[in-house]
């Protein structure tokens, strides 16, 4: 176990490196790409943002929250077949790429987490609400892992899954209220079935509106992480001694 | 003896696309979908034998024999169809030696990434690292991008780096696919890396090696096993065995020319 973190950690290190390698902008670019989208969302806060208190922070949250989800996922569904020459040809435990892939992502999310520190100080809000997102990003993160064992053990056998899993991700992005209010009218209630909602509601409310969450909501993410998480290992154990001869 | 590794009736098989003659409609439907029919090969049949402790086993036999197949089910890469396989020791397997650099990160991060991908930790990999920069003769270029080295520089890293991961892990069993060949550097490279080879293999580890080098073979390995379309045709002494290879490819060369 000790051997995988380190391997992995490792793994997510040199694709850290290697991502700010040759730019002149480096680490910032980590942080430029939310931020361009949080800047184009709070010029229209008019239209979408009516009657959101703290907008900025509220949008900011959910975007980087998101945002930590989309790029877990997407790179440990392409971790498999992006890294088959070590699969095929070295004696490599295959959990370690999607530990990579979750400690690259969680690196760039540390950065984005900075900013909203510089928000709330911005907006005169207290800092130590921010102690109890470790918690909900321990949990989401469970979430997150479950959800890139699955997905990466289907993408070796069905390539199909990577084209689309990037559409996937974008209409959820669009039906997660992100940007625009929760308590917006919508045909039939979609938020209650979107787990990334409650985790980006759940973070909002601590953070910003300094309410604890419902227990229900706080009961359900757990129950579901850490169920997605022991089926994603499961399935991905179950197939992953396959993956060699698939790559 | 005591056995170090012990393979009886190991059986494996793959199901590859082929380019088979298809239907019309299946071919129509191949444009959209690009997943072509199946076929069924079968790169290992039956196979049994043992190496003892200690021991080392060359592998011959021309390509699609099912020797990697065969190096990479003892591993545990593949998945054994039946068959049964006992290891004795801590075994490690070593195909490529360029696998994991990655040409955008200095040579500093290179050994740390490869060494990590070997399982090393960071102390470990500390501690040889002088050692592989030295061995690689690159102290002054550590902290260089890979992909700037020369292709004599960057096979000589990667050798290194590998020998010397490979020295820290002090596997007792070792199985090696076509990595003898000592990849590209000048003569002196080349003379120093076969002496480094010599000296970790001549320290009591079990081997089976996989080569095309019949000298290499024969120098090295006691016996030999050759493999043809995933049977064992012959295992024994490694002179016997390679002459017998060597008239069957005559053989086969005689009829192809007739």
């Amino acid at each position: 176990m000790k051997k995988i973190l380190q391997t992995s950690f490792a793994l997510a290190k040199a694709g850290f490196k290697l991502k700010n390698e040759g730019n002149y902008l480096g680490l910032l670019w980590y942080v430029i790409d939310p931020l361009m989208l949080f800047m184009i969302f709070v010029l229209v806060r008019g239209v979408l943002g009516k009657g959101i208190e703290y907008y900025p922070i509220y949008l900011f949250l959910g975007l980087i929250i998101f945002n930590f989800f989309r790029k877990a996922t997407g790179s440990a569904i392409n971790s498999m077949s992006s890294n088959s020459g070590l699969i095929t040809n070295m004696q490599i435990r295959q959990e370690t790429f999607i530990l990579s892939s979750y400690f690259q992502s969680a690196f760039a999310h540390i950065f984005e987490v900075l900013i909203v520190v510089v928000l709330l100080i911005v907006f005169k809000l207290p800092l130590w609400y921010l102690l109890f997102y470790v918690f909900i990003f321990f949990v989401f993160s469970l979430f997150v892992l479950g959800i890139s064992f699955i997905i990466s053990t289907i993408a070796v056998y069905v390539k199909d899954l990577l084209n689309i899993w990037g559409t996937f991700t974008r209409f959820l992005w669009f039906a997660t209220p992100i940007f625009y209010s929760a308590r917006l009218e919508l045909p039939f209630d979609f938020n209650k079935y979107n787990p990334m909602y409650h985790f980006i509601k759940m973070s909002r409310d601590v953070i910003i509106y300094h309410q604890m969450p419902e227990y229900w909501m706080m009961i359900a993410s757990v129950t579901i992480s850490v169920l997605m998480f022991f089926i994603g290992f499961f399935i991905f154990n179950k197939a992953k001694p396959y993956f060699a001869e698939k790559l | 003896m005591n056995i170090a590794i012990s393979v009886t009736n190991l059986s494996k098989q793959f199901k590859i696309n082929s380019p088979a003659k298809r239907a019309l409609i299946s071919r129509f439907s191949n444009i959209i979908s690009g997943v072509g029919k199946r076929k069924k090969i079968q790169p290992l049949k039956h196979i049994s034998f043992d190496v003892g402790k200690g021991e080392s086993l060359g592998i011959i036999g021309k390509n699609g024999a099912g020797k990697t197949t065969l190096l990479k089910l003892i591993a545990g890469i593949y998945k054994k169809d039946s068959g049964e396989v006992k290891i004795d020791g801590k075994l490690l397997f070593l195909a490529s030696l360029a696998n994991g650099m990655k040409p955008n990160l200095s040579v500093r991060d290179n050994v740390f990434l490869v060494g990590s991908i070997f399982g090393l930790s960071n102390k470990k990999i500390k501690r040889i690292f002088n050692k592989i920069i030295e061995f690689a003769s690159l102290e002054n270029f550590t902290d260089c991008k890979v992909y700037q080295l020369s292709t004599g520089m960057k096979s000589r890293l990667s050798f290194s780096t590998a020998i010397h991961c490979v020295e820290e892990m002090n596997p007792n069993i070792m199985l090696l696919d076509e990595v003898l060949s000592g990849g590209g550097g000048d003569e002196e490279f080349k003379e120093k890396n076969s002496e480094k080879i010599k000296e970790i293999i001549h320290s009591g580890k079990t081997l089976v090696i996989v080569s095309h080098g019949l000298s290499t073979i024969e120098k090295l390995c006691k016996r030999t096993m050759w493999l043809h379309q995933g049977k064992i045709m012959k295992i024994g002494p490694s002179k016997e065995v390679i002459k017998a290879y060597l008239e069957f490819i005559k053989k086969i060369k005689a009829k192809k020319s007739k």
